[in-house]
Protein backbone atom coordinates (compact mmCIF):
# COMPACT_ATOMS: atom_id res chain seq x y z
CA UNK A 1 0.00 0.00 0.00
CA UNK A 2 1.27 3.45 -0.90
CA UNK A 3 1.43 5.75 2.13
CA UNK A 4 2.70 8.94 0.49
CA UNK A 5 2.30 9.86 -3.15
CA UNK A 6 2.97 13.07 -5.03
CA UNK A 7 1.90 13.90 -8.57
CA UNK A 8 3.76 16.65 -10.42
CA UNK A 9 4.07 18.48 -7.14
CA UNK A 10 5.45 21.93 -7.82
CA UNK A 11 6.09 24.83 -5.51
CA UNK A 12 7.14 28.26 -6.66
CA UNK A 13 7.76 30.90 -4.04
CA UNK A 14 6.82 34.41 -5.05
CA UNK A 15 8.47 37.15 -3.04
CA UNK A 16 6.71 40.42 -3.65
CA UNK A 17 8.63 43.63 -3.38
CA UNK A 18 7.32 47.12 -3.99
CA UNK A 19 7.72 47.25 -7.76
CA UNK A 20 8.75 43.71 -8.64
CA UNK A 21 8.25 40.14 -7.63
CA UNK A 22 10.81 37.36 -7.56
CA UNK A 23 9.93 33.77 -8.34
CA UNK A 24 11.91 30.87 -6.95
CA UNK A 25 11.18 27.32 -7.99
CA UNK A 26 11.60 25.22 -4.85
CA UNK A 27 10.08 21.99 -6.13
CA UNK A 28 9.46 20.99 -9.71
CA UNK A 29 7.04 18.30 -10.91
CA UNK A 30 7.87 15.91 -8.14
CA UNK A 31 6.55 12.37 -8.56
CA UNK A 32 7.22 10.20 -5.58
CA UNK A 33 5.74 7.09 -3.99
CA UNK A 34 6.57 5.81 -0.55
CA UNK A 35 5.28 2.43 0.56
CA UNK A 36 3.58 1.99 3.90
CA UNK A 37 6.00 0.96 6.66
CA UNK A 38 9.11 2.17 4.82
CA UNK A 39 11.68 4.71 5.94
CA UNK A 40 12.48 7.11 3.13
CA UNK A 41 15.36 9.56 3.37
CA UNK A 42 15.43 12.79 1.42
CA UNK A 43 18.92 13.92 0.61
CA UNK A 44 19.86 17.19 -0.93
CA UNK A 45 21.94 20.29 -0.66
CA UNK A 46 20.62 23.43 1.00
CA UNK A 47 17.69 24.81 -0.95
CA UNK A 48 17.04 21.57 -2.81
CA UNK A 49 13.39 21.49 -1.71
CA UNK A 50 13.45 18.98 1.17
CA UNK A 51 11.75 21.20 3.75
CA UNK A 52 9.32 22.51 1.12
CA UNK A 53 8.14 18.97 0.38
CA UNK A 54 7.56 18.19 4.05
CA UNK A 55 5.69 21.46 4.58
CA UNK A 56 3.51 20.78 1.56
CA UNK A 57 2.59 17.39 2.99
CA UNK A 58 1.38 18.91 6.27
CA UNK A 59 -0.41 21.86 4.69
CA UNK A 60 1.90 24.60 5.93
CA UNK A 61 2.56 25.47 2.28
CA UNK A 62 0.15 25.26 -0.64
CA UNK A 63 1.29 23.68 -3.93
CA UNK A 64 1.57 25.87 -7.02
CA UNK A 65 0.75 22.86 -9.21
CA UNK A 66 0.21 19.17 -8.73
CA UNK A 67 -0.95 17.38 -5.64
CA UNK A 68 0.08 15.12 -2.80
CA UNK A 69 -1.76 12.21 -1.21
CA UNK A 70 -1.35 10.45 2.09
CA UNK A 71 -3.12 7.10 2.34
CA UNK A 72 -4.97 8.07 -0.84
CA UNK A 73 -6.38 11.24 0.69
CA UNK A 74 -5.44 14.51 -0.94
CA UNK A 75 -3.55 16.88 1.34
CA UNK A 76 -4.18 19.17 3.08
CA UNK A 77 -6.99 17.37 4.85
CA UNK A 78 -7.89 17.87 8.49
CA UNK A 79 -8.54 14.20 9.25
CA UNK A 80 -5.08 13.28 7.93
CA UNK A 81 -3.35 15.49 10.45
CA UNK A 82 -4.28 13.08 13.27
CA UNK A 83 -2.33 10.39 11.41
CA UNK A 84 0.78 12.49 10.78
CA UNK A 85 3.55 13.51 13.14
CA UNK A 86 5.67 16.44 11.97
CA UNK A 87 9.02 17.54 13.33
CA UNK A 88 10.27 20.84 11.86
CA UNK A 89 13.97 21.48 11.45
CA UNK A 90 13.96 24.05 14.25
CA UNK A 91 11.00 23.22 16.45
CA UNK A 92 9.66 26.32 18.22
CA UNK A 93 7.18 26.19 21.04
CA UNK A 94 5.17 28.42 23.31
CA UNK A 95 8.23 28.93 25.47
CA UNK A 96 6.47 30.04 28.65
CA UNK A 97 4.83 26.66 29.04
CA UNK A 98 6.35 23.64 30.76
CA UNK A 99 7.14 20.39 28.94
CA UNK A 100 4.04 18.75 30.37
CA UNK A 101 1.80 21.74 29.59
CA UNK A 102 2.84 21.95 25.94
CA UNK A 103 2.14 18.26 25.41
CA UNK A 104 -1.21 18.57 27.20
CA UNK A 105 -2.01 21.50 24.93
CA UNK A 106 -1.24 19.50 21.79
CA UNK A 107 -3.19 16.58 23.26
CA UNK A 108 -6.23 18.83 23.62
CA UNK A 109 -5.96 19.70 19.94
CA UNK A 110 -6.35 16.00 19.15
CA UNK A 111 -9.42 15.90 21.37
CA UNK A 112 -7.93 13.52 23.97
CA UNK A 113 -9.64 13.36 27.36
CA UNK A 114 -7.69 14.45 30.45
CA UNK A 115 -7.06 10.85 31.48
CA UNK A 116 -5.89 9.92 28.01
CA UNK A 117 -3.68 13.00 27.84
CA UNK A 118 -2.06 12.22 31.16
CA UNK A 119 -1.29 8.68 30.05
CA UNK A 120 0.12 9.78 26.71
CA UNK A 121 2.13 12.71 28.10
CA UNK A 122 3.78 10.51 30.74
CA UNK A 123 4.55 7.80 28.20
CA UNK A 124 5.96 10.23 25.67
CA UNK A 125 8.09 12.08 28.22
CA UNK A 126 9.50 8.72 29.25
CA UNK A 127 10.32 7.87 25.67
CA UNK A 128 12.39 11.03 25.22
CA UNK A 129 13.93 10.94 28.71
CA UNK A 130 12.30 14.16 29.87
CA UNK A 131 10.15 12.88 32.72
CA UNK A 132 12.37 14.65 35.27
CA UNK A 133 11.93 17.93 33.43
CA UNK A 134 8.17 17.69 32.98
CA UNK A 135 7.55 20.80 35.10
CA UNK A 136 10.41 22.90 33.70
CA UNK A 137 9.64 25.71 31.34
CA UNK A 138 10.70 25.23 27.75
CA UNK A 139 12.45 28.61 27.90
CA UNK A 140 14.97 26.96 30.26
CA UNK A 141 15.58 23.96 28.00
CA UNK A 142 18.83 23.36 26.12
CA UNK A 143 18.78 22.91 22.34
CA UNK A 144 19.06 19.16 22.68
CA UNK A 145 16.16 19.06 25.15
CA UNK A 146 14.04 21.13 22.77
CA UNK A 147 14.80 18.65 20.00
CA UNK A 148 13.64 15.87 22.32
CA UNK A 149 10.43 17.67 23.22
CA UNK A 150 10.05 18.15 19.47
CA UNK A 151 10.20 14.38 19.06
CA UNK A 152 7.80 13.97 21.98
CA UNK A 153 5.16 16.08 20.25
CA UNK A 154 5.59 13.91 17.14
CA UNK A 155 4.99 10.71 19.09
CA UNK A 156 2.20 11.99 21.37
CA UNK A 157 -0.69 10.85 19.18
CA UNK A 158 1.01 7.69 17.89
CA UNK A 159 0.93 8.73 14.21
CA UNK A 160 1.16 6.31 11.30
CA UNK A 161 3.27 8.66 9.16
CA UNK A 162 6.20 10.63 10.52
CA UNK A 163 7.67 13.58 8.66
CA UNK A 164 10.98 14.51 10.18
CA UNK A 165 12.89 17.53 8.93
CA UNK A 166 16.57 17.18 9.76
CA UNK A 167 15.89 15.21 12.95
CA UNK A 168 19.56 15.01 13.91
CA UNK A 169 20.60 18.58 13.22
CA UNK A 170 21.94 20.33 16.29
CA UNK A 171 22.16 17.15 18.34
CA UNK A 172 25.31 15.98 20.09
CA UNK A 173 26.69 12.50 19.18
CA UNK A 174 24.71 10.84 21.97
CA UNK A 175 21.55 12.66 20.87
CA UNK A 176 22.14 11.51 17.29
CA UNK A 177 22.51 7.93 18.48
CA UNK A 178 19.28 8.12 20.50
CA UNK A 179 17.42 9.67 17.59
CA UNK A 180 18.64 6.88 15.33
CA UNK A 181 17.46 4.28 17.86
CA UNK A 182 14.06 5.99 18.07
CA UNK A 183 13.69 5.98 14.28
CA UNK A 184 14.70 2.33 14.08
CA UNK A 185 12.23 1.45 16.86
CA UNK A 186 9.46 3.28 15.00
CA UNK A 187 10.45 1.50 11.81
CA UNK A 188 10.11 -1.78 13.72
CA UNK A 189 6.59 -0.73 14.72
CA UNK A 190 5.72 -0.41 11.04
CA UNK A 191 5.53 3.38 10.83
CA UNK A 192 6.08 5.15 7.55
CA UNK A 193 8.84 7.70 7.94
CA UNK A 194 9.92 10.42 5.55
CA UNK A 195 12.96 12.22 6.82
CA UNK A 196 15.19 14.85 5.33
CA UNK A 197 18.83 15.05 6.14
CA UNK A 198 22.18 16.43 5.17
CA UNK A 199 23.89 13.47 6.76
CA UNK A 200 24.25 10.78 4.12
CA UNK A 201 25.59 8.21 6.58
CA UNK A 202 22.57 8.63 8.86
CA UNK A 203 20.22 8.11 5.94
CA UNK A 204 22.20 5.06 4.91
CA UNK A 205 21.89 3.59 8.40
CA UNK A 206 18.16 3.97 8.97
CA UNK A 207 16.41 4.24 5.60
CA UNK A 208 15.03 1.64 3.21
CA UNK A 209 15.13 4.08 0.33
CA UNK A 210 16.70 7.45 -0.33
CA UNK A 211 15.64 10.15 -2.75
CA UNK A 212 18.15 12.64 -4.01
CA UNK A 213 16.66 16.06 -4.55
CA UNK A 214 18.59 18.66 -6.44
CA UNK A 215 17.36 22.12 -7.35
CA UNK A 216 13.78 21.05 -6.70
CA UNK A 217 13.91 17.93 -8.86
CA UNK A 218 13.98 14.34 -7.72
CA UNK A 219 17.12 13.10 -9.44
CA UNK A 220 17.29 9.55 -8.23
CA UNK A 221 15.67 7.07 -5.85
CA UNK A 222 18.10 4.61 -4.34
CA UNK A 223 17.20 1.28 -2.72
CA UNK A 224 19.46 0.65 0.26
CA UNK A 225 19.17 -3.09 -0.08
CA UNK A 226 21.76 -4.26 -2.53
CA UNK A 227 23.31 -0.85 -2.95
CA UNK A 228 26.73 -1.21 -4.43
CA UNK A 229 29.20 1.30 -3.11
CA UNK A 230 28.36 3.99 -0.64
CA UNK A 231 25.33 6.26 -0.72
CA UNK A 232 27.70 9.19 -0.29
CA UNK A 233 29.31 8.40 -3.66
CA UNK A 234 25.92 8.03 -5.32
CA UNK A 235 24.82 11.32 -3.84
CA UNK A 236 27.99 13.16 -4.88
CA UNK A 237 27.79 11.71 -8.35
CA UNK A 238 24.11 12.64 -8.77
CA UNK A 239 24.52 16.17 -7.54
CA UNK A 240 27.73 16.84 -9.46
CA UNK A 241 26.19 15.55 -12.72
CA UNK A 242 24.04 18.60 -12.64
CA UNK A 243 26.86 20.95 -11.69
CA UNK A 244 29.01 19.74 -14.60
CA UNK B 1 -15.23 24.57 19.83
CA UNK B 2 -13.07 22.66 22.35
CA UNK B 3 -9.96 23.31 20.28
CA UNK B 4 -10.77 27.00 20.11
CA UNK B 5 -11.07 27.17 23.88
CA UNK B 6 -7.86 25.17 24.29
CA UNK B 7 -6.02 27.76 22.18
CA UNK B 8 -7.71 30.55 24.14
CA UNK B 9 -6.74 28.97 27.44
CA UNK B 10 -3.11 28.68 26.44
CA UNK B 11 -3.10 32.26 25.17
CA UNK B 12 -4.11 33.36 28.67
CA UNK B 13 -1.58 31.05 30.29
CA UNK B 14 1.22 32.36 28.09
CA UNK B 15 0.24 35.97 28.63
CA UNK B 16 0.09 35.82 32.43
CA UNK B 17 3.62 34.45 32.48
CA UNK B 18 5.00 37.50 30.71
CA UNK B 19 6.51 40.14 32.99
CA UNK B 20 4.97 42.91 30.90
CA UNK B 21 1.50 41.72 31.90
CA UNK B 22 2.25 42.42 35.57
CA UNK B 23 4.02 45.67 34.74
CA UNK B 24 0.95 46.98 32.94
CA UNK B 25 -1.33 45.87 35.75
CA UNK B 26 0.93 47.37 38.41
CA UNK B 27 1.08 50.73 36.60
CA UNK B 28 -2.70 50.75 36.28
CA UNK B 29 -3.20 50.07 39.96
CA UNK B 30 -0.64 52.75 40.91
CA UNK B 31 -2.47 55.32 38.79
CA UNK B 32 -5.84 54.32 40.20
CA UNK B 33 -4.49 54.70 43.74
CA UNK B 34 -2.83 58.05 42.98
CA UNK B 35 -6.23 59.33 41.86
CA UNK B 36 -6.78 59.71 45.64
CA UNK B 37 -4.11 62.42 45.66
CA UNK B 38 -5.66 64.27 42.73
CA UNK B 39 -9.06 64.10 44.37
CA UNK B 40 -7.68 66.25 47.19
CA UNK B 41 -7.43 69.13 44.71
CA UNK B 42 -11.19 69.18 44.45
CA UNK B 43 -12.63 68.14 47.83
CA UNK B 44 -16.25 68.82 46.84
CA UNK B 45 -16.05 66.41 43.89
CA UNK B 46 -13.60 63.92 45.32
CA UNK B 47 -15.32 60.77 44.06
CA UNK B 48 -15.91 62.31 40.63
CA UNK B 49 -12.16 62.93 40.21
CA UNK B 50 -11.34 59.40 41.38
CA UNK B 51 -13.93 58.01 38.98
CA UNK B 52 -12.66 60.01 35.99
CA UNK B 53 -9.00 59.20 36.56
CA UNK B 54 -9.76 55.60 37.49
CA UNK B 55 -11.92 54.82 34.47
CA UNK B 56 -9.44 56.61 32.19
CA UNK B 57 -6.61 54.49 33.60
CA UNK B 58 -8.63 51.29 33.21
CA UNK B 59 -9.28 52.09 29.56
CA UNK B 60 -5.69 53.02 28.71
CA UNK B 61 -4.12 50.05 30.45
CA UNK B 62 -6.72 47.61 29.16
CA UNK B 63 -5.89 48.92 25.69
CA UNK B 64 -2.13 48.47 26.24
CA UNK B 65 -2.64 45.00 27.60
CA UNK B 66 -4.94 43.99 24.71
CA UNK B 67 -2.48 45.35 22.14
CA UNK B 68 0.39 43.50 23.77
CA UNK B 69 -1.54 40.24 23.96
CA UNK B 70 -2.93 40.43 20.42
CA UNK B 71 0.17 41.67 18.62
CA UNK B 72 2.82 40.16 20.89
CA UNK B 73 1.39 36.67 21.00
CA UNK B 74 -0.11 36.29 17.52
CA UNK B 75 2.70 37.97 15.60
CA UNK B 76 5.31 36.49 17.94
CA UNK B 77 4.01 33.01 17.28
CA UNK B 78 4.17 33.53 13.53
CA UNK B 79 7.64 35.04 13.67
CA UNK B 80 9.11 32.23 15.75
CA UNK B 81 7.14 29.66 13.71
CA UNK B 82 5.66 27.95 16.76
CA UNK B 83 2.33 28.35 14.96
CA UNK B 84 3.41 25.58 12.59
CA UNK B 85 3.27 23.05 15.43
CA UNK B 86 -0.34 24.03 16.08
CA UNK B 87 -1.46 24.05 12.46
CA UNK B 88 -0.05 20.58 11.84
CA UNK B 89 -2.62 19.23 14.32
CA UNK B 90 -6.26 18.74 13.33
CA UNK B 91 -7.03 22.42 13.88
CA UNK B 92 -8.83 24.55 11.34
CA UNK B 93 -7.29 27.92 10.69
CA UNK B 94 -10.42 29.76 11.79
CA UNK B 95 -10.29 27.84 15.08
CA UNK B 96 -6.76 29.11 15.64
CA UNK B 97 -7.68 32.75 15.01
CA UNK B 98 -10.88 32.67 17.04
CA UNK B 99 -9.08 30.78 19.79
CA UNK B 100 -6.37 33.41 19.98
CA UNK B 101 -9.00 36.14 19.91
CA UNK B 102 -11.01 34.52 22.73
CA UNK B 103 -7.77 34.29 24.72
CA UNK B 104 -6.97 37.97 24.19
CA UNK B 105 -10.51 38.95 25.22
CA UNK B 106 -10.30 36.80 28.34
CA UNK B 107 -7.10 38.62 29.30
CA UNK B 108 -8.83 41.99 28.76
CA UNK B 109 -11.83 40.86 30.77
CA UNK B 110 -9.63 39.72 33.65
CA UNK B 111 -7.62 42.97 33.60
CA UNK B 112 -10.69 45.17 33.54
CA UNK B 113 -12.30 43.15 36.32
CA UNK B 114 -9.23 43.49 38.52
CA UNK B 115 -8.76 47.21 37.88
CA UNK B 116 -12.47 47.97 38.33
CA UNK B 117 -12.51 46.11 41.64
CA UNK B 118 -9.58 48.21 42.85
CA UNK B 119 -11.33 51.39 41.74
CA UNK B 120 -14.62 50.37 43.38
CA UNK B 121 -12.76 49.63 46.59
CA UNK B 122 -11.26 53.15 46.62
CA UNK B 123 -14.61 54.73 45.80
CA UNK B 124 -16.34 52.89 48.63
CA UNK B 125 -13.62 54.00 51.06
CA UNK B 126 -14.44 57.57 50.02
CA UNK B 127 -18.13 56.96 50.73
CA UNK B 128 -19.30 56.79 47.11
CA UNK B 129 -22.85 55.57 46.57
CA UNK B 130 -22.92 52.78 44.04
CA UNK B 131 -24.23 53.80 40.64
CA UNK B 132 -25.27 51.02 38.25
CA UNK B 133 -23.88 53.07 35.37
CA UNK B 134 -20.39 52.39 36.70
CA UNK B 135 -20.83 48.78 35.57
CA UNK B 136 -22.14 50.03 32.25
CA UNK B 137 -19.04 52.22 31.79
CA UNK B 138 -16.72 49.35 32.56
CA UNK B 139 -18.68 47.05 30.23
CA UNK B 140 -18.31 49.57 27.43
CA UNK B 141 -14.57 49.81 28.04
CA UNK B 142 -14.54 46.05 27.53
CA UNK B 143 -16.57 46.45 24.32
CA UNK B 144 -13.93 48.84 23.03
CA UNK B 145 -11.37 46.12 23.75
CA UNK B 146 -13.55 43.64 21.85
CA UNK B 147 -13.15 45.85 18.76
CA UNK B 148 -9.54 46.90 19.16
CA UNK B 149 -8.38 43.34 19.91
CA UNK B 150 -10.01 42.14 16.69
CA UNK B 151 -8.22 44.89 14.78
CA UNK B 152 -4.92 44.23 16.53
CA UNK B 153 -5.10 40.54 15.54
CA UNK B 154 -5.87 41.58 11.96
CA UNK B 155 -2.95 44.02 11.83
CA UNK B 156 -0.58 41.49 13.31
CA UNK B 157 -1.45 39.23 10.38
CA UNK B 158 -1.08 41.78 7.60
CA UNK B 159 1.92 43.74 8.81
CA UNK B 160 5.45 42.49 8.93
CA UNK B 161 6.63 43.75 12.30
CA UNK B 162 5.32 44.29 15.80
CA UNK B 163 6.11 48.02 15.55
CA UNK B 164 3.94 48.49 12.47
CA UNK B 165 1.07 46.40 13.92
CA UNK B 166 1.14 48.38 17.16
CA UNK B 167 1.39 51.67 15.25
CA UNK B 168 -1.58 50.79 13.00
CA UNK B 169 -3.68 49.70 15.95
CA UNK B 170 -2.76 52.78 17.97
CA UNK B 171 -3.50 54.99 14.98
CA UNK B 172 -6.96 53.44 14.61
CA UNK B 173 -7.56 53.75 18.35
CA UNK B 174 -6.93 57.50 18.16
CA UNK B 175 -8.86 57.94 14.90
CA UNK B 176 -11.74 55.93 16.31
CA UNK B 177 -12.15 58.50 19.05
CA UNK B 178 -12.38 61.45 16.65
CA UNK B 179 -14.48 60.04 13.80
CA UNK B 180 -17.29 62.48 14.61
CA UNK B 181 -14.98 65.27 13.47
CA UNK B 182 -15.18 63.83 9.96
CA UNK B 183 -18.77 65.03 9.78
CA UNK B 184 -17.64 68.50 10.76
CA UNK B 185 -14.77 68.33 8.27
CA UNK B 186 -17.24 67.41 5.54
CA UNK B 187 -19.39 70.39 6.48
CA UNK B 188 -16.41 72.77 6.39
CA UNK B 189 -15.19 71.39 3.05
CA UNK B 190 -18.66 71.71 1.52
CA UNK B 191 -18.71 75.35 2.59
CA UNK B 192 -15.49 75.81 0.62
CA UNK B 193 -16.90 73.98 -2.37
CA UNK B 194 -14.88 70.78 -1.93
CA UNK B 195 -17.11 67.76 -2.43
CA UNK B 196 -15.55 64.62 -1.02
CA UNK B 197 -18.58 63.59 0.99
CA UNK B 198 -18.64 59.99 -0.28
CA UNK B 199 -14.97 59.53 0.55
CA UNK B 200 -15.37 60.97 4.04
CA UNK B 201 -18.52 58.95 4.64
CA UNK B 202 -16.71 55.77 3.62
CA UNK B 203 -13.91 56.52 6.06
CA UNK B 204 -16.46 57.36 8.75
CA UNK B 205 -18.17 53.99 8.41
CA UNK B 206 -14.99 51.97 8.01
CA UNK B 207 -13.24 53.38 11.06
CA UNK B 208 -14.35 52.07 14.44
CA UNK B 209 -16.44 54.64 16.27
CA UNK B 210 -15.11 54.51 19.80
CA UNK B 211 -16.75 57.80 20.69
CA UNK B 212 -20.08 56.01 20.25
CA UNK B 213 -19.00 53.65 23.05
CA UNK B 214 -17.70 56.31 25.46
CA UNK B 215 -20.37 55.68 28.07
CA UNK B 216 -18.07 56.72 30.89
CA UNK B 217 -18.31 60.34 29.70
CA UNK B 218 -22.00 60.33 30.63
CA UNK B 219 -21.58 58.78 34.06
CA UNK B 220 -22.54 61.95 35.92
CA UNK B 221 -25.48 62.83 33.64
CA UNK B 222 -29.08 61.95 34.50
CA UNK B 223 -30.47 59.07 32.38
CA UNK B 224 -27.83 59.26 29.66
CA UNK B 225 -28.63 56.09 27.74
CA UNK B 226 -31.76 54.26 26.71
CA UNK B 227 -32.04 50.49 26.45
CA UNK B 228 -32.32 50.75 22.67
CA UNK B 229 -29.11 52.79 22.43
CA UNK B 230 -27.29 50.26 24.57
CA UNK B 231 -28.58 47.44 22.40
CA UNK B 232 -27.29 49.09 19.22
CA UNK B 233 -23.96 49.95 20.84
CA UNK B 234 -23.46 46.32 21.85
CA UNK B 235 -24.62 45.09 18.43
CA UNK B 236 -22.25 47.55 16.72
CA UNK B 237 -19.27 46.37 18.77
CA UNK B 238 -19.94 42.69 18.22
CA UNK B 239 -20.59 43.13 14.51
CA UNK B 240 -17.45 45.23 14.02
CA UNK B 241 -15.28 42.77 15.94
CA UNK B 242 -16.79 39.81 14.04
CA UNK B 243 -16.01 41.39 10.69
CA UNK B 244 -12.45 42.18 11.79
CA UNK B 245 -11.91 38.64 13.09
CA UNK B 246 -13.36 36.97 9.99
CA UNK B 247 -11.10 39.20 7.88
CA UNK B 248 -8.23 37.88 10.01
CA UNK B 249 -9.40 34.34 9.27
CA UNK B 250 -9.44 35.16 5.55
CA UNK B 251 -5.91 36.55 5.64
CA UNK B 252 -4.65 33.73 7.85
CA UNK B 253 -6.14 30.97 5.72
CA UNK B 254 -3.95 32.10 2.82
CA UNK B 255 -0.80 32.37 4.85
CA UNK B 256 2.04 29.93 4.38
CA UNK B 257 4.52 29.00 7.09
Amino acid sequence: MVAIRTENLTKIYIRKHVFKSKKTKALEALNLEIEDGKVFGLLGLNGSGKTTLLKLLVGLLFPTRGSAYIFGQKVPHLSLLSRIGYLPEFPCFLMYLTASEILHFYGKLYGFSLKERERRVEKTLDLVDLRENRNDRLADFSKGMLERIGMAQVLLHDPEVLLLDEPTSGLDPLGVKKMRQTILRLKGEGKTILLSSHFVTEVERVCDQAGILHKGRLKRVVEMKGLEGSLEDVFAETVSEDVV
Amino acid sequence: MKKMFAIGEYTVKENIRHKIFYTILLFALVIIVTSLLFSMLSPEEETRVILDIGLGAIEIFAFLSAIFAAVGLVLGEMENKSVSLILTRPVRRFEYIWGRYIGVLSISFFNILLMSSALLFLLFIKGWKFDFRFLLSVTFIFLKMVIISGLAVLFSLISTSAISSISFTFFLWVLGHVTDYLKYLNYVLLQKGVKITIFLKAIYYILPNFQYLNVKDYLGCPNPLSGTTIFWQVAYSLAYASVATWLSVLVFSRKEF
